[in-house]
């Protein structure tokens, strides 16, 4: 062979490595949506031995852990390491991978049980391992699955298994070059959304609190289980503790699952804690509506809630230590720096005041604030707010007059436009387009964005495009776009209705039901509405919970005074069989006082029906004839039958039964406002005297 | 040290249970192993036992029993060949100072004798084949041992044994008719019998021709090696981008006729053909290139089928050396047996000239026909299809005064493009009506295919995306497409005499590597292949 042939060779098969190299890396998926690849990536930007807890599981750990809260709050160096449905099989091997890194400080594995439900599927498999750097982890792994050799090698080289996408590639795979992973999340996946945004209160689900000790324990997947126990061999080895959670998913977790978890920790003597029931879903505030984004993932407010339940048992119980200030530490103050900015959408959404929200984005550096009216945004600007604006250099919008067009961009805390224009009555056609304002200009990465304002007789519109999208809400008032120079996205999308009023409602719901206490239902948002009622039908099934403890089979009294009074509450009362041979002189005395005249009165075998609604008695009956009696009101129809009558209760209400059914006096308390049965119980005053003591005691205290 | 052990043991599983067929990534660090040390071999012998080694490891792979039935294929034919090779020997030194007559009737003799040889290594051969074929008749498992064979549990199936008993057969004939030596060799017979490049899917070579390369092999030559690279990168182009591609869509019909109707069964069956050329071809395309890069020259197999202007040139163009093989073992001893012969020249005396010319054209024909059937298949579709050809050309070459006539009458100039494009999608037609009563399987998915066919138009999935809908979306349909028309421009080219290697090659190097990497990458990101994808099996390979 001639030298210049050799040569020739060597460049030829050189730059085809190359070429093959970087198609692997167009073509490797990393799923920016989720940002799968990514976290998992950036673990390995982490020190070495740096860190205490390791998080894994499926999405809903993604969704759920902020371990840069856990260090704020904490200071516990921890790393979320979940993926979407990460098979047990990718959980085993992170464990092993994390360990490898960080194997003197490790002390803790937190683990989401959900997938002990499932086997291993590939495509999350991939999901879950695709960035796992390769290492004798990675290869077990991968052994591990692989039907054969051959699929062993397409699990390292990415176009083999990915060759196909060339098909979908889109702009966001050839700007994975150069793409910037840290984000100081720490594997944890950013969310805001919430059920409330788009269900109403009787379509959340509401929590059962109590598990279900009788139900079947559920069968876990075998494969899932065979992983599982190697994990739990492993920390055993290593001495690491393995705890089991199981974060809150009321529509994907019931009481067989609960109980099959309860069945594996309790077989290998692992902490578990279910956050779907008491007490933990208590201790940790979990609100359905509020902390969930579509009913299966947490949303930022949930995972907070959950990371500061865990910060506190991961430092009591896990000997996690507080690690803020030791200079080994130091590159995790960057993080929370990236990390807030990252979250910064989530406080933006919870500031009332416009000047306030323009406070914080104009103390940030690398944001571009965009700023236009819609209709009218002056009419219930403060004084104090106007002030605040002149001072940050917003002249025009400190001056802005009723229903005047407006103009404003901030590029990192300098204000470089500002335009309003005022017109005092509706203008011809013709000239409409004319009047509006505009303004057109460069981001600081090289888009273009055009901002339109029109105040009510100037166009009577709000528009901001950033290369070719429209991002304004184009709603009454200040129109905000907030753009993130260093991560080139658009960070927020608001407004704020000034014409209307001076502040608005926060997005977490929550702290605005609370801010909005004494205010009369009727008067709050739609979505507040709906959180008060959710809340209450929360409150209802703890409130029949509370009671089946509280109050023994002789409480009859106790449990109607608990209802009794309250006008978002009807109480049905259906006797069957015989409910008149236990009570005595006192129970009807005091029966007599409420109002419950025939209850009063029963006798041997009576049927007895009676409907209550805030303290007051609608209707009463009582009958010994031959057949039973029926009673239909407004969407409720109620039976009853003494010994000689039928023998039978019924409580039906829309159309669905209700009574306990049992010997005596049957109760069904309905919620007015909500539309919904709260608790069915029966008394029986056959064969055990009602307890009246209590009612005394506080006649007595009374008189 | 136990842990090396089981890593040993992973690692020597793991390779064993790799498949190595020519489209796999295996295969191609096989190759790239194989030929970096037969480059680095100078002798003749070396290179010659590097071969055979090559292709011994490559046949085993298959299955170490299977290759125990060809070696002792290959004893069988040396011995015959060698047999009837000194039988003729000996002839040659008795002749001396015989007359010619004489000399003739001692040849017959020698050669009655040799016959024996003949017939008993024919013999075993066809019956090791049969009992394949009829195993495969009888949907018996295939089995990679002798005792899951003695178990009863499955029949052998050597790779590649339809061709290699062809080939085996034609050099025994070769030798009995003297028209070549037997060769003394047995390791360089064995050589050439497992060939890896040639074993698989043919081309059914000569083994004659190959043992006289084999004895002169080239030394390196850059040139031929990256000729026969951009070769083999062409060839899997045709396997891995157009015809895998393909299969999605027409499988997705003939597994169920009955869902698809009108255009999109035209389509299909038009796509079949091309799939198969392409897949075909495409697989001569790169054992032909590996054998280049060896410096050894296959038989041709393809000459662009598709410009044939009638059905009998077609058969000289597509699968030539089966072509070959039939004319030269089937067609022409019939044709030219003299009782044969003394039989239509009868015939034509009593006055029946057109019955005389009909069997003179017939009879070799079918048998020809028949026994291509068979080959390709021991269904009756395959019989039925055998059948078809054989009346096709049949009445083509009786009919032709009448063609010819109504040609004149309507005054249609033969020379004129225009004809000579309708003789060949004529041609494509009829291979294509050819491929539809094998394609399903079955001869009632043939029938089932024409009542389809003609059920519903359905014009318009070619336009509401329906088309798309089948395993092969709309993206993936026009890189079909674009690959279909490339391949149809390499065949115009090759047609009107163009080398396109050499056309490459005087390009300036820039646009020739960026050719070369194109070629590559476009295997690497858009071939059929990896996870998921598992209908990569080449279609001549079953045979």
């Amino acid at each position: 062979m001639k030298r210049y042939e050799k040569l020739r060779i060597i460049i030829f098969v050189l730059v085809a490595m190359v070429l093959f190299y970087e198609i692997n890396i167009l073509m490797q998926p990393v799923w920016l949506e989720w940002n799968n690849y990514d976290r998992t990536q950036d673990f390995y930007e982490q020190p070495g031995n740096t860190i205490e807890t390791i998080f894994l599981g499926a999405s809903v750990t993604v969704n759920g852990i902020a371990p840069t809260e856990l260090y704020e709050d904490y200071g516990i160096c921890s790393y979320n390491l979940g993926t979407e449905k990460q098979p047990m099989l990718a959980s085993y091997y992170w464990m092993e991978e994390a360990y490898r890194l960080h194997p003197e400080t490790l002390k803790t594995f937190v683990l989401d049980v959900s997938m002990l439900r499932q086997d291993t599927d590939e495509s999350f498999l991939h999901k879950a391992l695709d960035a796992m750097q390769f290492s004798r982890v990675k290869l077990n792994a991968v052994k591990d699955y692989a039907k054969d050799f051959s699929e062993v090698f397409s699990w390292f080289i990415p176009v083999f298994t990915y060759h196909d996408r060339w098909s979908s590639l889109t702009k966001e795979d050839f700007e994975k070059y150069g793409y910037n992973t840290s984000s100081g999340t720490r594997g944890y996946h950013f969310a805001l959304g919430k059920l409330l945004d788009s269900n109403s209160a009787s379509e959340i689900t509401v929590p059962t609190y109590l598990v279900d000790e009788e139900a079947e324990p559920a069968e876990f997947n075998e494969e899932a289980l065979v992983y599982f126990k190697k994990m739990v061999e492993f920390c055993n080895w290593k001495g690491i503790k393995l705890v089991l959670i199981k974060t809150p998913v009321l529509n994907d977790w019931d009481s067989s699952e609960h109980n099959a978890a309860m069945k594996v920790a309790e077989k290998y003597q692992l902490d578990f804690f279910d956050f779907n029931f008491y007490p933990y879903i208590d201790e940790i505030h979990y609100n359905n509506a509020t902390d969930s984004v579509e009913g299966k993932h947490m949303n930022y407010y949930g995972a907070k809630k959950l990371t500061a339940w865990l910060g506190n048992y991961l430092t009591q119980y896990c000997g996690n230590t507080d690690v803020r200030g030791n200079e080994t530490y130091a590159f995790m103050e960057t993080e929370v720096e990236e990390y807030n900015r990252h979250i910064l959408r989530a406080e933006l959404g919870d500031i009332e005041d416009v000047s306030e929200y323009l406070q914080v984005l104009y103390d940030k550096r690398d944001v571009t604030i965009l700023i236009t009216v819609k209709d009218d945004a002056a009419k219930s600007l403060s004084q104090e707010q106007r002030d605040r604006f002149a001072l940050m250099g917003l002249e025009k919008l400190s001056a802005l007059a009723y229903r005047d067009s407006y103009l404003g961009v901030i590029v990192n805390g300098e204000v470089i436009y500002e335009e309003s224009k005022h017109l005092d009555k509706e203008a011809e056609d013709a000239e409409k387009s004319e009047l509006i304002s505009s303004y057109e200009g460069t981001l600081a990465d090289g888009s273009s964005y055009a901002i339109i304002s029109g105040g009510h007789y100037l166009g009577n519109i709000s528009s901001c495009i950033i290369d070719g999208k429209d991002y304004s809400v184009n709603t009454r008032g200040l129109n905000i776009i907030v753009y993130d120079n260093k991560r080139q996205k658009v960070m927020d999308t608001t407004v704020f209705n000034t014409g209307e009023s001076a502040t608005r409602i926060p997005e977490n719901a929550e702290k605005a039901l609370v801010m909005a206490e004494g205010t009369d239902f009727a008067r709050l948002s739609d979505t507040l509405q709906q959180l008060a009622l959710y809340n209450r039908s929360c409150a209802n099934v703890k409130k029949a919970i509370a009671l089946k403890e509280d109050i023994g089979e002789d409480g009859f009294l106790q449990y109607l005074k608990e209802f009794w009074g309250d006008e978002n509450y009807m109480i049905f009362l259906s006797v069957k069989d015989d409910a008149a041979r236990s009570l005595d002189k006192d129970a009807r005395s005091i029966f007599r006082k409420m109002g419950l005249e025939e209850l009063a009165e029963l006798e041997r075998r009576d049927s007895y029906l009676a409907v209550v609604k805030g303290g007051d008695v609608l209707t009463e009956v009582r009958d010994h004839g031959e057949t039973p009696i029926t009673l239909g009101g407004n969407g409720y129809t109620l039976v009853s039958g003494g010994m000689d009558s039928g023998n039978k209760s019924s409580i039906e209400i829309n159309g669905e039964e209700y009574s306990a059914g049992g010997r005596g006096i049957n109760v069904v308390i309905y919620d007015t406002a909500l539309h919904i049965v709260v608790d069915t119980v029966s008394f029986d005053t056959y064969a055990i005297p009602v307890d009246t003591s209590e009612i005394i005691e506080d006649k007595e205290k009374n008189d | 040290m136990q842990s090396l052990i089981y890593k040993i043991r992973y690692l020597t599983d793991g390779i064993l249970s790799l498949t190595l067929s020519y489209n796999t990534f295996f295969f191609l660090i096989f190759l790239f192993v194989f030929l970096c040390i037969y480059f680095l071999l100078r002798k003749q012998k070396a290179k010659q036992i590097w071969i055979l080694f090559g292709s011994v490891v490559f046949y085993a792979w298959s299955g170490l029993a299977a290759l125990f039935i060809v070696l002792a294929t290959g004893s069988i034919v040396y011995l015959a060949a060698r047999k009837m090779g000194s039988l003729y020997v000996g002839y040659e030194k008795e002749k001396e100072g015989l007359s010619p007559k004489e000399q003739t009737v001692l040849f017959m003799d020698y050669k009655k004798k040799a016959k024996k040889y003949l017939l008993t290594a024919m013999f075993l051969i066809l019956a090791v084949w049969i009992y394949v074929k009829a195993g495969k008749l009888l949907e018996l498992d295939s089995v990679a041992t002798f005792s899951e064979w003695i178990s009863g549990r499955g029949i052998i199936v050597p790779l590649g044994i339809s061709y290699y008993s062809l080939s085996t057969i034609g050099y025994l004939l070769d030798v009995f008719w003297r028209k070549a030596k037997p060769e003394k060799n047995i390791l360089k017979l064995f050589t050439v019998m497992t060939y890896f490049p040639h074993i698989v899917q043919g081309p059914i070579s000569k083994y004659d021709s190959m043992l006289k390369q084999l004895s002169d092999l080239p030394q390196y030559d850059y040139k031929r090696v990256c000729f026969g690279l951009q070769l083999m990168l062409w060839g899997y182009i045709k396997k891995m981008i157009i015809a895998d591609r393909l299969i999605i869509y027409t499988q997705a019909v003939f597994t169920s006729p009955e869902q698809f109707a009108g255009v999109e069964i035209f389509l299909a069956v038009v796509l079949c053909t091309i799939q198969l050329y392409a897949d075909f071809s495409g697989c001569m395309d790169i054992v032909g290139g590996i054998s280049q890069v060896m410096g050894i020259k296959l038989a041709d197999n393809f000459r662009q089928p598709f410009f044939s202007k009638s059905a009998t040139e077609f058969w000289t163009r597509w699968h030539i050396t089966l072509g070959a093989w039939t004319k030269e073992y089937i067609y022409l001893p019939i044709a030219m047996n003299p009782k044969f012969v003394k039989y239509t020249k009868q015939l034509k005396k009593n006055g029946k000239a057109w019955h005389s010319s009909f069997m003179k054209a017939f009879v070799p024909l079918i048998a020809v026909w028949l026994f291509t059937g068979l080959w390709h298949g021991t269904g009756w579709d395959y019989i039925v299809w055998g059948l078809y050809w054989c009346i096709l050309m049949t009445v083509a070459k009786e009919a032709k005064p009448i063609g010819d006539k109504i040609i004149s009458l309507l005054k249609i100039n033969t020379e004129k493009p225009y004809y000579q494009i309708w003789q060949s999608v004529r041609t494509c037609m009829i291979f294509a009506i050819g491929r539809m009563f094998t394609v399903t399987g079955a001869l009632t998915g043939c029938a089932v295919l024409w009542k389809r066919l003609f059920a519903e138009h359905r014009l318009w999935t070619l336009f509401d995306g329906s088309l798309y809908s089948h395993g092969l979306d709309q993206k993936n349909f026009y890189v079909a497409l674009l690959g279909i028309v490339i391949m149809l421009l390499v065949d115009i080219m090759h047609e009107k005499g163009k080398s396109i290697r050499q056309s490459i090659a005087a390009q300036p190097l820039p646009i020739r590597w960026i050719i070369y990497y194109g070629a590559m990458f476009a295997i690497v990101i858009l071939g059929m292949y990896g996870p998921g994808y598992d209908a990569s099996s080449f279609a001549y390979g079953a045979f």
